[in-house]
């Protein structure tokens, strides 16, 4: 029995998440979710933001990771939004960022005014190097906005010249140049506050930029997101999509301890055997 | 000649870049900022070149019938109607918004949802205490596996400061170790590349 259970044929692994993945969505679960200390970290810094006060936020994930990390950023930009007279910059350094900062405007931006209360810089190459151009200078580095409109035209961006001249960098992010980039070329050197939402994986890498200080507070993943749709009392697609990840997660612990327990099971068996025939 | 020029180029630059960082001297600042820029200016040329040579390798597999051509003649029907989407139509048009997020937001949230299923099978088959190592950070991924979730309390009180603790105190440990690796290991091998010691980068016979 150990030994089936031990090569169980794979396809039925992958049926049996599926059918764990989407049990959730079909019939939803009440989670009892406790906001971690991030997030409230992540949640104080945006609350404190003031009239005037200049946000900058970057999406670096691509239409593989937005599931995870798009509810991120629809939570942040709502508290953000929520804030009177913040306003919002959007940059991305990776080339799918424009679309998902449209995505967010298309939803979120109806009542403001282009130009004066948010503006939308799109897509530079580059990498650090761009991140680093755009500390010192953002006009250089984002000469036209994603319409085209030379950014130099746009009331916003006369006050907005630098890194020095923004109150917060709000990340959502599944890669690179991300979090460790905009402490080297950002925070450290201007200063300036940086909040984050991270994909799962990389919370663990991360952390340590938290604890130093760099990084005021962080959104782990689409449990990030559910906590902070909590604080914002907002439910939204976090807490939509908590309990497939949730029951995934349960699912992998379970399979893991069978494996063991079964494995364990075998290699006892194994041994009676061998003992059996050498007797 | 060829092989000294850019050498000189790199280190001039780069002591440029260095100093701008360091120290707060505005000619110096403003001929680095102008650098910087030249780079993100690369950056998008070198987008550019990648998609030529993308066009180049795949137009080649499809002429020799190579292995797989018919996913050449996919690869450049979607590109083309995306490039034509966005540059008739522009970025933000509902024709250019549905052949880039449709299917590309379908087909990669498709693949790359594909790893759990990977992660699922593979944890079930190699995910075994064999040695004590193996016991340790088996362990230690349940209790961090089962304490993220947001049932964790009901089942044991203290599995989120457990979980605090193992990613605050031997993953903090782990991670610092390797930041600060790997941050030596980045200034050391700009060093070398800065005053021409790594020269891989000038080609394979350098």
């Amino acid at each position: 029995m150990a030994h089936k259970l031990q090569s169980i044929d794979r396809r039925i692994i992958y049926l049996i998440l599926v059918v764990v993945l989407a049990l959730p969505f079909i019939f939803p679960i009440r989670l009892p979710i406790e906001v971690s200390k991030p997030t409230q970290d992540a949640y104080k810094t945006i609350d404190q933001l003031k009239d005037g006060d200049v946000v900058v936020m970057c999406l670096v994930y691509t239409p593989n990771t937005s599931a995870e990390a798009h509810p991120m950023s629809e939570a942040l930009l709502t508290h953000i939004l929520s804030k009177k007279g913040v306003k919002i910059i959007m940059a991305t350094f990776t080339e799918t960022g424009p679309i998902f900062s449209r995505q967010l405007w298309d939803k979120f931006g109806k009542n403001l005014k282009y130009g004066e209360d948010f503006v939308d810089l799109g897509f530079a190459p580059g990498g650090e190097t761009a991140v680093s151009g755009f500390a010192n200078d953002i006009h250089k580095v984002f000469p036209v906005d994603v319409r085209g409109t030379p950014v130099g035209q746009l009331p916003l961006m006369q006050k907005v010249k630098s890194a020095k001249d923004i109150t917060l960098l709000v990340g959502s992010e599944t890669g690179n140049p991300g979090t460790p980039e905009f402490i080297r070329q950002i925070q450290g050197q201007h200063k300036t506050p940086i909040v984050a939402g991270w994909s799962g994986q990389y919370v663990p890498v991360y952390t340590p930029y938290y604890n130093a200080g760099q990084v005021k507070g962080f959104l782990n993943g689409l449990r990030g997101a559910a906590e902070y749709e909590i604080l914002l009392g907002k439910p939204g697609e976090g807490i939509g999509g908590l309990g497939s990840v949730t029951a995934a997660m349960t699912m992998v612990a379970i399979l893991i301890v069978i494996a063991n327990v079964t494995y364990q099971i075998d290699k006892k068996g194994k041994a009676q055997a061998k003992e059996a025939n050498q007797a | 000649m060829k092989k000294e020029l850019p050498l000189v180029v790199v280190f001039l630059t780069s002591l440029i870049v260095v100093v701008a960082y360091f120290l707060n001297i505005p000619s110096v600042i403003t001929t680095s900022n102008t650098l910087v820029g030249w780079g993100v200016l690369v950056s998008a040329f070198a987008l550019g070149l990648a998609a030529v040579n993308l066009v180049r390798v795949h137009l080649t597999k499809i002429r020799k019938q190579a292995k797989g051509w018919q996913f050449s003649i996919l690869l450049l029907a979607a590109m083309f109607t995306v490039i034509f989407a966005g540059l008739t139509q522009g970025t933000s048009s509902q024709l250019y918004k549905y052949v880039f997020v449709t299917p590309r937001s379908a087909l990669g949230a498709s693949i790359y949802s594909l790893i759990g299923f990977y992660v699922a099978s593979a944890s079930y088959r190699a995910f075994v205490a064999k040695n004590i190592d193996a016991t340790i950070l088996l362990i230690s991924a349940i209790i961090v596996l089962i304490g993220k979730t947001p049932y964790a309390t009901a089942v044991w009180n203290g599995f989120p400061g457990f979980v605090d603790w193992i990613m605050n105190v031997p993953n903090m440990a782990a991670q610092r170790g390797i930041i600060i690796g790997v941050a030596v290991g980045a200034a050391a091998l700009s060093l070398r590349i800065m005053v021409g010691l790594e020269r891989s980068s000038l080609g394979a016979d350098s």
